[in-house]
C-alpha cells in the first residue's frame, strides 16, 4: 500500500524529506509532513468515461526565486533534464556555433539592405570575407597539427579556437563596405547596435529554436553581446579581423576621410567649411591615401591606436579645429563661442540613438544627471524602449514560459496595456521632425544665438576657447567611437607631434 | 540610485553564502573548543550576539548531539578494531563526512543560533528584563588568528574549485568588508538600471504618466521581480485609473499579486539570494505586505462612499460581504492567522457592516415588518460580537500593532444603542416612562457624541495607508445630513 515516489524536497520545518506517498489522498512525505497545496482528487474511471470531459488544475505557485512551479513539479524536471541532454559540445559545438554566426551575419546583412539602403552585392562581399576567415581557421589548425608533428611532442594542442565575439560580426560587415566604398563608418555601426536596430545585443535570440536549444551555454553567452564595446575594442578587433582574411591583398580598404569628416561635422553642428580646412592639414601632413586604409595587425591588441583610420579622421578633426580657433579667425571664433553657450547648457545629444549611444557608453556619467532629462528625451528614449528594447529583449520568452506563468503574466499585462494607438504613431511619424529638420534646427539656434549675442573675442581668450572646445569635441566625439578619452587624446598627442616633425623637416628642406 | 528590481540569482552569490556559513559555523565551533574551559554556555563575542539568549540554549543542544555523534562514531570504530590513530584527523573526517551529507545544513545551523532578520527587522528590544549582560570575554589575538586558520583550513576544500571572483569576494567578506553591489554594465542592464531611474524619477515628480509607461515596460522585460515593486505598480495605479478604463485598477494589481505570490510555497533559505524574501514577498510566517494592501483597499472600496444611492449601496454591499468571507476563510491559514494587522481589518469589515446594518433602524425611510427586524437585529449583534471577538484576538497576537481600542469599542456600544432606540421610541410612546434621554431627538444620534473622537482614527489610517480617498464609516455622512 505505502509506496513511496521521489518528489520535491518538503521542507515543512526542515524536513529533508523526498519520498512522498500518498495518504487518503493527500501527498504525505516519509515524516509524515502533508504536503500544502496538494489535493488528488477523485478521478474515478466511470466518471471519466460518462462526462467525457478531463479537468486539468492549475496550482499555482512560486518557488522563493519568483519563477512559477505549477503542481506537475516531477513531470515538468523530468522533460527539463531532457531538454539539457541536448546540448552539443566539442567540435560538434563548435561548428554549431560558427553555423549561428553565419545565421546573425546574415541577419544583419538583410538588415543593412531593407533599412539602409546597402546594394544587394553587399551579402556576396561579406559572405566572401566570412570564407576567407574560416579558411585562415582552418590554415591555422594545420599549421598548429603539423607543428605538433614535426615538433614529436605528445602534447595534444587542441586546434587554436576562433576567438569570434559578435564583434566580428561587425567589422566583417565594416570591411566589407569598405571595399565597396560605401560613406558608411564605425560610428554608423556603433549607434545602430547600441539602439539596438541592427542584430547586435542579445542576438542569440533570435536563432532557430532548435540551435538555441543545442548551443552550449558559453557559446550563448558570446552571442547575447553582454556589455557595450568599449575603450577601442571595436578597433583592436578590427585590426585582427584585417589581418585574419588578409584583407589588403585583395580587397580596398582605402577609408574616404571627407565622408567621415562631414558626418563628424554635421553631428557636432560645426561650420561645414572646416571640412576644407581637416583637407588642408590632411595634405600639408604630408599623408598619403594610404595611410587611411584599414589597419592590419596579427596581435590581439592594436598597440597605438592611432593606426586605425577612423580614429586618425576624428583625430585629425578636432586637431583642424583648435588650429582654426588658434588662428583667431573672427567668424570662427564667435561661432565656437555661441556653440559652447548653447550646448554647454545641456550636455546630453538630442538625437535618441546618439542619446541611447551615449548612455550605453558610459553610464555612470549619465546616471546622475538623468533627472535633468528634458520631457522631450524622456519620451523619446521611452518610445525607443518601446519600439526597439522591449521587442528584442523578450523575443522568445513565451516560448519558455510555462503555462501558468503565460496565464498570470497575460493577467498582468491586460492591467498594465502598453499605450499603443496605430493612428497616433502614424501621426507622429508625420510630425516627428527627420534628422535634416533636426540638424538644420539646431544650427539654426546657434545662428540665432550668434547674431544675437554680442561677443568680443579678446586675444587672451583664444588658447581657452581652443582648450574648451577640444574638450567638448573630445566628449562629444569618443563614445561615438566606442573610444575613452584618453586613448583619443592620445591619438590628437601623436598626429600633432607628427605633424610638427613634417613641418620642420619641410622647413629644413626648403 | 536605485536598487534594481531584478531576480539575482548568480553562481558566485550563492557559492560565497555558502562557504560564509560554513566558515561562521567552524570559527564557532572552534571558538567553542578554546572557551569551553572558561565558560560552557557562551556566545561569540560579539555585541551582536549578547541579545540571543534562547538562540544559545538551541546551540547547546547541537554542539551536544555532535559530539554524541562523534563519540559514537569513535566507539563504533574502536568495535571495528580501528585504533584511534589520529583523534585530530578523525575528527575532520567524520565532520567532513557530515558536512558533505547535508550540504545546506551549514546555513540552518547558523541560522538556530541567531535571530532572522524578519523577526527582528525594526523590532527595538527594549525591555530591561529581556536584557543579557554582554559577552566581556577576551580573547588574545593569538588565540583567535589560530581560530582563524583552522576554520580556513576546513572551508579550504570548499574553495578549491572556484571562481577567483567568487574567491575575491569571500576573502573581503571574511575580512569584514561589504562589497559593493557591482553596478550593471552589459547593455541590457544598463538600460533596465536606466528605466528604473526614470520611473523612480517620475514617481517623485508625480509624472504619473511618464511613471506608467516606464512601469508598464519594466514589467514586461525578462528578468525583472514584481515583487520588488508592486509599490510604485499600485500608487501609479491608484493615480491613473480612475481616469483611463483602459488599465486595472490597484485593487485588481494588488488582487493579481495576493493570487500569484501566495505564501503557500515553502520558503527555501538557499534558494534566495541577496534580497531577504520577507520584505518582498510572504512566508509561512509572514503576511505578504501587498495582502494586507490589497485587503485595506477591499476594505475602502466597500465602504459606501455617503452618496445614497441604492444601486450603489447594493453593490457595496456585496463587496463587503465577500470581502468577509474571504477574511474569514484566510485567517484560517497560517501566515493571516497570526497577524494582528488581518485581524484588525477584520474587526474593521464586522464594524463597517454592523453599521451597515442598523442604519435601517434609524432611518425613517425604510419600514420594515417586526420580523425582518428581529433578522437583521440578529446579524447586527452577530457582528458585534465578531468584532469584539476579532479585536480581541488581535491584541491577543501580542505583536507591536497599536489601535484605538477604545474607540472602536464605543462605537460598537453605540450600534447596539441604535438596535434598541427604535423599539425604545415605540415602546416609549406605549409605557410613557423612563425614556426621557433616548426620547430627545439630540441624543437620538449618538454619534454628536462621539463624532470628534472617530475622525482622528480615520485620519490616522488614511495617513497610514496614504490613501487620497475619503473613507466614511457611514456616519460621517449622518452627521452632514
Amino acid at each position: 500500500m505505502s509506496t513511496f515516489f521521489r518528489g520535491p524536497v518538503c521542507g515543512t520545518d526542515n524536513c529533508r524529506s523526498r519520498l512522498w506517498r500518498i495518504i487518503d489522498g493527500r501527498r504525505t512525505c516519509q515524516y509524515g509532513h502533508v504536503m500544502e497545496g496538494d489535493v488528488e482528487f477523485n478521478d474515478d474511471e466511470d466518471d471519466i468515461n460518462s462526462m467525457g470531459v478531463i479537468t486539468r488544475r492549475l496550482n499555482l505557485t512560486t518557488n522563493a526565486t519568483g519563477s512559477f512551479r505549477s503542481s506537475m513539479n516531477s513531470q515538468s524536471q523530468l522533460s527539463q533534464k531532457e531538454d539539457a541532454n541536448q546540448k552539443v559540445y566539442g567540435a560538434e559545438g563548435e561548428r554549431l556555433f560558427l553555423r549561428c554566426f553565419q545565421y546573425i551575419l546574415k541577419l544583419q546583412c538583410t538588415w543593412l539592405i531593407e533599412h539602409q539602403n546597402f546594394p544587394p552585392v553587399f551579402t556576396d562581399v561579406v559572405k566572401l570575407m566570412w570564407m576567407r576567415f574560416i579558411r585562415s581557421l582552418e590554415i591555422a589548425d594545420q599549421r598548429s597539427a603539423t607543428g605538433d608533428d614535426n615538433g614529436g611532442t605528445s602534447m595534444q594542442v587542441p586546434g587554436k579556437k576562433p576567438r569570434l565575439s559578435l564583434l566580428s560580426s561587425i567589422c566583417l560587415l565594416y570591411m566589407a563596405n569598405t571595399h565597396l566604398r560605401m560613406p558608411v563608418h564605425s560610428c554608423d555601426y556603433i549607434r545602430w547596435i547600441c539602439s539596438m536596430k541592427l542584430v547586435y545585443f542579445k542576438a542569440n535570440l533570435h536563432l532557430p529554436a532548435l540551435w538555441r536549444k543545442q548551443l552550449p551555454n558559453y557559446y550563448h553567452q558570446v552571442l547575447e553581446g553582454g556589455k557595450t564595446p568599449s575603450e577601442g575594442q571595436f578597433f583592436h578587433k578590427l585590426a585582427h579581423m584585417c589581418f585574419a582574411v588578409q584583407l589588403s591583398s585583395c580587397f580596398s580598404t582605402y577609408v574616404s576621410y571627407e565622408a567621415l569628416t562631414l558626418k563628424l561635422l554635421f553631428a557636432v553642428k560645426l561650420p561645414p567649411q572646416i571640412l576644407f580646412d581637416v583637407k588642408e592639414l590632411i595634405r600639408i601632413s604630408g599623408e598619403s591615401d594610404s595611410s587611411f586604409c584599414l589597419y592590419e595587425n596579427h596581435r590581439e591588441r592594436v598597440e597605438r591606436l592611432y593606426q586605425c583610420s577612423d580614429l586618425r579622421i576624428a583625430a585629425y578633426f578636432i586637431l583642424a579645429v583648435r588650429y582654426k580657433i588658434l588662428q583667431d579667425d573672427p567668424f570662427f571664433v564667435n561661432y565656437c563661442l555661441a556653440w559652447l553657450e548653447i550646448e554647454g547648457s545641456e550636455d546630453s545629444p538630442a538625437a535618441t540613438e546618439d542619446l541611447v549611444t551615449k548612455l550605453s557608453h558610459d553610464a555612470a556619467s549619465l546616471h546622475q544627471n538623468n533627472h535633468r532629462w528634458s520631457d522631450q528625451q524622456t519620451t523619446d528614449y521611452l518610445d525607443w524602449m518601446e519600439q526597439h528594447f522591449l521587442p528584442a529583449s523578450t523575443k522568445t520568452q513565451t516560448e519558455a514560459q510555462t503555462i501558468d506563468h503565460r496565464i498570470a503574466s497575460k493577467k498582468l499585462y491586460s492591467m498594465f496595456p502598453l499605450e499603443k494607438a496605430p493612428t497616433g504613431s502614424a501621426e507622429d511619424r508625420a510630425t516627428r521632425p527627420s534628422y535634416v529638420d533636426k540638424t538644420q534646427e539646431a544650427y539654426l539656434e546657434i545662428s540665432d544665438a550668434l547674431a544675437h549675442g554680442v561677443r568680443v573675442p579678446r586675444q587672451k581668450q583664444t588658447p581657452m576657447l581652443a582648450q574648451l572646445a577640444e574638450a567638448k569635441l573630445l566628449r562629444e566625439i569618443s563614445y561615438r567611437f566606442a573610444v575613452s578619452q584618453p586613448q583619443l587624446r592620445e591619438c590628437l598627442g601623436h598626429l600633432q607631434s607628427r605633424i610638427c616633425k613634417t613641418r620642420n623637416s619641410m622647413n629644413c628642406a626648403s | 540610485m536605485f536598487e534594481l528590481p531584478l531576480v539575482r540569482n548568480t553562481k558566485r552569490v550563492r557559492t560565497v553564502r555558502k562557504l560564509r556559513y560554513q566558515y561562521i559555523n567552524t570559527l564557532y565551533q572552534e571558538y567553542r573548543k578554546v572557551q569551553s574551559f572558561a565558560n560552557a554556555n557562551s556566545t561569540l563575542p560579539t555585541p551582536e550576539n549578547s541579545a540571543a539568549e534562547e538562540a544559545s540554549d538551541g546551540d547547546h543542544n547541537s554542539a551536544d548531539a555532535t559530539s554524541r555523534r562523534r563519540r559514537r562514531k569513535r566507539r563504533l570504530l574502536s568495535v571495528l578494531g580501528h585504533a584511534e590513530t589520529d583523534t585530530e584527523l578523525s575528527d575532520m573526517e567524520a565532520e567532513e563526512g557530515s558536512h558533505e551529507a547535508d550540504q545546506a545544513d551549514s546555513e540552518k545551523e547558523f541560522f538556530t543560533r541567531h535571530e532572522k532578520p524578519q523577526e527582528t527587522f525594526e523590532v527595538w528590544n527594549t525591555d530591561r528584563q529581556k536584557a543579557v549582560p554582554m559577552n566581556t570575554a577576551t580573547l588574545s589575538y593569538d588565540t583567535c588568528k589560530q581560530i582563524e586558520k583552522h576554520a580556513q583550513k576546513r572551508v579550504s576544500a570548499g574553495m578549491a574549485h572556484i571562481s577567483k571572483n567568487a574567491n575575491f569576494h569571500f576573502q573581503a567578506m571574511k575580512d569584514g568588508y561589504e562589497t559593493v553591489a557591482e553596478t550593471p554594465e552589459s547593455h541590457h542592464l544598463v538600460h533596465i538600471a536606466q528605466l528604473n531611474e526614470l520611473l523612480h524619477t517620475n514617481i517623485m515628480k508625480g509624472k504619473w504618466d511618464t511613471a506608467y509607461r516606464c512601469f508598464s515596460l519594466l514589467i514586461r522585460l525578462p528578468g525583472i521581480d514584481i515583487r520588488s515593486v508592486w509599490g510604485p505598480g499600485a500608487r501609479i495605479l491608484r493615480e491613473l485609473a480612475s481616469n483611463d478604463k483602459g488599465l486595472g485598477t490597484s485593487e485588481e494589481f494588488l488582487g493579481w499579486l495576493s493570487g500569484i505570490f501566495s505564501s503557500r510555497s515553502n520558503f527555501n533559505q538557499t534558494m534566495n539570494f541577496l534580497m531577504d524574501p520577507v520584505f518582498r514577498c510572504g512566508s509561512k510566517t509572514h503576511a505578504a505586505k501587498f495582502v494586507v494592501a490589497w485587503l485595506w483597499e477591499l476594505l475602502f472600496a466597500s465602504c459606501p462612499d455617503g452618496t445614497e444611492h441604492p444601486s450603489a449601496e447594493d453593490a457595496s454591499n456585496r463587496k463587503l460581504s465577500h470581502l468577509l468571507e474571504r477574511l474569514s476563510e484566510m485567517v484560517l491559514i497560517p501566515p493571516y492567522m497570526e497577524d494582528p494587522e488581518v485581524w484588525f481589518i477584520f474587526a474593521v469589515c464586522h464594524l463597517v457592516s454592523a453599521d451597515q446594518l442598523s442604519q435601517r433602524f434609524i432611518s425613517t425611510k425604510l419600514r420594515t415588518s417586526e420580523l425582518e427586524r428581529d433578522i437583521s437585529r440578529n446579524q447586527v449583534t452577530q457582528h458585534i460580537t465578531n468584532a469584539h471577538m476579532c479585536i480581541r484576538t488581535c491584541e491577543a497576537k501580542k505583536e507591536e500593532f497599536s489601535f484605538p481600542r477604545r474607540i472602536i469599542e464605543e462605537q460598537l456600544a453605540c450600534f447596539e444603542k441604535r438596535l434598541y432606540q427604535n423599539s425604545g421610541e415605540s415602546t416609549a410612546s406605549d409605557l410613557g416612562s423612563g425614556f426621557e434621554l433616548d426620547n430627545s431627538p439630540e441624543n437620538l444620534d449618538t454619534q454628536n457624541v462621539l463624532g470628534p473622537g472617530m475622525s482622528p482614527m480615520i485620519d490616522e489610517e488614511e495617513n497610514f495607508f496614504g490613501s487620497a480617498e475619503q473613507v466614511h464609516f457611514g456616519f460621517d455622512s449622518d452627521s452632514s445630513t
